[in-house]
């Protein structure tokens, strides 16, 4: 389905780009949700990417998948919205606890993860940023590095940091 | 270091050994302290326990409202692959065809237009004259996309939000034409409508920082559309 979607939304079919859409803004979303830590912000930048895929879609070259592409397309818009904005502390209550709902079904422990989820967003941004591309999502901490653009031992000492503070918090409850 | 520690190893060490960076022999070492320290045990099953929890969160989280009609808001007007709406190769047709004539906002401004409806018409391609004027405006709109992130935030989305409203403003005057007639008042509303488009176009181009910056005048040299970010 992918393949065809893709060659329909470059094509300019708007439904085409609708399936697209259906198919990965679950995915993209909870990138921006975590990295973030604040639902509005995550509602606005899955708002950016698609409009962003939709635009740059003649840049894609069909050399990874399309869901690979779409996913270095959020990390650099999350990462590029941070560089812009000014520095604002972290927002501690901008994810309701609602809003780490609809995931996948069939979790052995949802609280648990809730708790998790929690212990995340209330990182330090950058601790936070490494932790979720890392151990999240599965990066490298040489790619993390340099998606952050930073030195690889930055990185590194960021997860270590966000996995020590996670401990910490995780046995406080 | 293939001997046992005899001091506690660092939190370094210890994320290392669950991130499986460590030789085979610091990992035995490692190893052999754990069986006497009960601490340091501890606290790598704490951490190896941790990440597996990450690496198991799911992947895929549902917003709690429909994003879509925003995406859909965002992209109408626009096309894909960078290419130029036919809006915009109109509007440069139409600008060919008018001459340059200022003070069009506030004849677009007033008096303000319904908001528009999904099945509004687009302007035919060959309602106007498409001149040279298409393919510098298709380059400047491109350009202007692909170095989006060069505006600052504040203009990019003032750029967004005036076009939205121009585009809305082309949209109602079409409708208008096509169920009352071409005339005059209209047309002329009409261009000065496609004429604000291309200004703003032109105006966001000046505001592009000087490396490769366009011509204001918005005929461009090709200059590329980036890579695929």
């Amino acid at each position: 389905m992918s393949g065809d979607a893709v060659r329909g939304a470059r094509a300019g079919d708007p439904a085409a780009f609708d399936a697209l859409y259906e198919a990965h803004v679950d995915r993209v979303y909870a990138l921006c949700l975590r990295m973030t830590a604040d639902e509005r912000r995550a509602e606005e930048l899955t708002q950016d990417v698609f409009v962003k895929a939709w635009r740059r879609l003649g840049t894609f070259r069909g050399e990874s998948a399309f869901s690979t592409w779409l996913h270095r397309v959020t990390v650099n818009t999350v990462l590029d919205d941070r560089k812009r904005r000014s520095r604002r502390p972290a927002q501690l209550s901008a994810v309701p606890e609602g809003a780490w709902s609809g995931a996948e079904t069939g979790e052995a422990d949802p609280a648990r993860r809730l708790r998790l989820e929690r212990a995340i967003a209330s990182l330090p941004e950058r601790a936070r940023t490494a932790l979720v591309l890392h151990g999240v999502e599965g990066y490298s901490y040489e790619e993390v590095a340099e998606r952050m653009d930073v030195a690889l031992g930055t990185v590194k000492s960021h997860v270590h940091r966000a996995r020590a503070l996670l401990l910490e918090r995780l046995e406080e409850e | 270091m293939s001997e046992a520690y005899e001091t506690h190893p660092d939190e370094a060490r210890l994320n290392d050994l669950v991130d499986g960076l460590l030789t085979a022999e610091d990992a035995r070492s490692l190893e052999a302290h754990f069986e006497g320290c009960e601490a340091c045990r501890r606290r790598v099953d704490a951490l190896r326990a941790l990440t597996a929890d990450l690496a198991g969160l799911p992947k895929a989280l549902s917003p709690r409202r429909d994003l879509r009609q925003g995406v859909r808001e965002r992209v109408r007007g626009g096309s894909a692959g960078g290419r130029l709406p036919a809006v915009l190769r109109a509007a440069a047709a139409v600008l060919l065809a008018v001459g340059a004539g200022a003070g069009v906002w506030f004849g677009l401004l007033a008096p303000e237009p319904p908001a528009p409806g999904p099945d509004a018409p687009a302007v035919a391609a060959d309602d106007v004259i498409v001149a040279p004027y298409a393919a510098a405006a298709d380059e400047l709109a491109a350009e202007l996309e692909a170095r989006r992130e060069a505006l600052a935030p504040y203009a990019g989305r003032a750029l967004e939000a005036s076009l939205r409203s121009v585009d809305r403003a082309i949209r109602e005057l079409e409708r208008a034409r096509a169920r009352e007639g071409a005339d005059e008042e209209l047309t002329r509303r009409l261009s000065a409508a496609h004429r604000t488009r291309l200004e703003l176009l032109r105006t966001a181009a000046g505001m592009l920082p000087a490396s490769g910056m366009l011509p204001a005048d918005g005929l461009l040299p090709a200059d590329g559309a980036g890579g695929e970010t």
